[in-house]
């Protein structure tokens, strides 16, 4: 028999206070831990993929518009940063502001055609983008560096953090950038879904006749939408710059891996889910990072280590797995699977109207 | 015009296979509205297989055969056991699903056969540097006529078994309507099974086409390819196999035009947005594509 919380409760209060404490200890710990540069590196990674993630969440999850794009809206934002840093000589932390503006533009650009597809063919064309996009940036080498793309990108902490100027220092600075943009975004996600226009956002999602029926501006809520999630997507893009202190035409993540990585995570974590994204962050690189070390584990039996001698990619085919079985237990990806099974113990209760 | 004739037959290979794997595109989205994102990577593991088919010591052409066999006794086990029962749950699921199948089998052949480099496939075609036909000037060459010879005996066999069988006509019916065509007695799951089946062996034999004229299997050949197919499919409008045939083509001769005639400005890097231009104008145009039925929709 499950616990029943009255919403609003002490209890239901203290039950969200042990969730934000349990969140705020993973992501806060660098500031009451001795953590290597390295350990600070991967910390980030998980930041900037949950950000990513994020801004395609508010696309797909919450307004039904599939794209397998996004890493060319990362590679743009990862592009505008290097270039402004390198060619302009701006201070890397004041290239997030304007890098946000460049890709809601280039998002708003491509929801405008994407307004006449659906389902299907939107894929199709994000598809495309997520292809030509590394063709574009060697085509244009006299802009973005072609093939060797732009390098040196280096971020010092700035002297009023009290940080230290090495590398430790700078990975410690770059973690806590990454951490804050995350946060910001994250609000700006939740506050928007909360409000009247994320209303129109989920309408549009479930039927968007009977949304353009209520008075719901469709065209107008799909292409703003499609802008900010790319300008999320971007500015993620813009840490992983500065974390790889480069952007190259051939980085994994600027192409249809990169979409296909995004999508994945934001679906494990859970679509049209406000956490899912961070969660899914976290599963998919510490699975990803577990998985690749597993041919050199001990514990494996003889035979199998045998067998797994000289063969690539066992982590993705595992990954790869997991994710179809997942389709099958839990199409709303963790958060959801997570609350399913909650709710055998604890059940919520709105409150009664006052 | 020897120039011109020169783009032109290359063009007219590339699209016969950019054909192929439109045509099981096409297949499976007719019968259960589905985008396979997996139809490349299922027609590269499909060239995987006959290579090794050839390894252990069968003939070139009973290879593909038989790798094409085993591909559609896979695909029907993959529409049985996955996608069939996650479609039930959401149509979303399965697009997660089909990309799972896509990473999953790009990065299973190189795992199966401990393969990280190109492994050499030998050619179907006679692939003398002689083996060309001349005409007004240009080279034909045989390898590439083969191409297109392969891709009109597959289009007259799947239009023999669409319009002259009965299972042909179970598949139009459950393409045409999905709700009423069990009333009549028809399996839809089995035509399903078979619609995917059907495909990955048509996908496999294209396989088996690129890596005969690429001299070689690798587990990323069919990347671009996979994505120009799709922009082919959309031309010749999702629901029709002569559009995938037609579009193929079609793709395959202009792209190789443009990037032939505009060297600097799209060249060989730029192949790609050809294939978007021409996806965005059919949509925004004739979403339906040219041999496409129009959709209606009801609210």
């Amino acid at each position: 028999m499950p616990i029943r919380l009255s919403q609003g409760s002490a209890a239901h209060w203290l039950l969200r206070g042990l969730g934000v404490l349990a969140v705020a200890y993973v992501a806060l710990a660098p500031a009451f831990r001795e953590l290597t540069p390295s350990q600070l590196g991967e910390l980030t990674d998980i930041a900037v993929l949950a950000l990513a993630a994020l801004g395609l969440n508010l696309l797909i999850g919450f307004t039904g518009q599939i794209s397998i794009g996004h890493s060319a809206f990362f590679g743009v934002g990862a592009y505008t940063l290097a270039i402004l840093v390198i060619d302009h000589g701006w201070t890397p932390g004041w290239t997030y502001p304007a890098t946000a503006v460049v890709c809601f533009v280039v998002g708003v650009l491509v929801g405008v055609p994407a307004l006449r597809l659906k389902g299907l063919y939107l894929a199709l064309v994000t598809l495309a983008l997520a292809q030509i996009f590394p063709a574009l940036v060697r085509k244009f080498d006299d802009f973005t560096g072609g093939s060797t793309g732009i390098g040196g990108l280096r971020y010092d902490a700035p002297a009023w953090t009290g940080l230290e100027a090495g590398r430790r220092g700078r990975a410690e600075w770059l973690y806590w950038l990454a951490l804050g943009v995350l946060a910001l975004g994250y609000l700006l996600v939740r506050n928007l879904v909360k409000s009247r226009v994320g209303r129109a956002m989920v309408a549009v999602r479930d039927n968007s006749t009977a949304a353009s029926v209520m008075g719901v501006h469709v065209a107008a809520t799909k292409t703003i939408v499609f802008g900010l999630s790319a300008a999320l997507t971007g500015m993620a893009g813009c840490t992983f710059a500065l974390r790889q202190t480069q952007a190259t035409p051939d980085n994994v993540n600027f192409t249809i891996v990169g979409a296909i990585v995004f999508l994945v995570i934001m679906v494990v974590g859970g679509a049209g889910s406000l956490m899912g994204p961070v969660i899914g962050a976290f599963v998919y690189y510490r699975g990803d990072q577990f998985t690749r070390e597993i041919p050199g584990k001990s514990w494996l039996p003889e035979t199998f280590r045998d067998f797994l001698q000289g063969r690539p990619n066992l982590a993705t085919i595992v990954f790869a797995a997991l994710l179809i079985l997942l389709m099958f237990v839990a199409p709303s990806g963790l958060v959801g699977l997570a609350k399913r099974v909650g709710r055998r113990f604890v059940v919520v209760t709105p409150a009664p109207p006052a | 015009m020897e120039r011109f004739l020169q783009y032109f037959f290359d063009g007219l290979s590339q699209g016969s296979i950019y054909a192929l794997l439109a045509l099981g595109l096409v297949i499976i989205y007719r019968g259960s509205g589905y985008l396979n994102f997996a139809q490349g990577e299922m027609a590269m593991i499909s060239a995987f297989m006959a290579w090794w088919y050839a390894d252990l010591g069968l003939s070139p052409w009973l290879a593909v055969g038989v790798a094409a066999l085993t591909a559609f006794v896979l695909a029907m086990g993959i529409e049985r056991f996955i996608i069939r029962p996650i479609g039930h749950r959401s149509p979303f699921a399965v697009v997660v699903a089909s990309i799972g199948l896509f990473l999953g089998i790009n990065a299973l052949a190189p795992f199966a056969w401990k393969v990280t480099i190109p492994e050499a496939f030998e050619s179907l075609f006679p692939n003398e540097p002689t083996d060309f036909v001349r005409i007004g000037g240009a080279e034909w060459r045989e390898q590439n006529i083969g191409v297109l010879v392969v891709l009109g005996v597959i289009s007259l066999v799947l239009y023999l078994v669409f319009q002259r069988t009965r299972f042909g006509l179970a598949m139009r019916a459950v393409a045409s309507n999905p709700e009423s065509s069990p009333l009549v007695g028809i399996r839809t799951g089995q035509v399903l099974a078979v619609s995917w089946g059907m495909a990955a062996a048509v996908g496999a034999i294209g396989g088996a086409m690129v890596a005969s004229l690429r001299g070689n299997v690798d587990a990323s050949m069919m990347l671009t390819i996979f994505f120009a197919a799709t922009a082919a499919a959309t031309l010749g409008g999702y629901d029709s196999l002569l559009g995938a045939v037609f579009g193929g083509i079609v793709l395959g001769v202009f792209e190789n035009m443009v990037a032939g005639y505009q060297p600097d400005v799209i060249g060989q890097q730029l192949k790609g947005v050809v294939s978007l231009v021409v996806i965005l104008v059919v949509l925004l145009i004739k979403p339906s594509g040219l041999f496409g039925s129009e959709r209606v929709e009801r609210v």
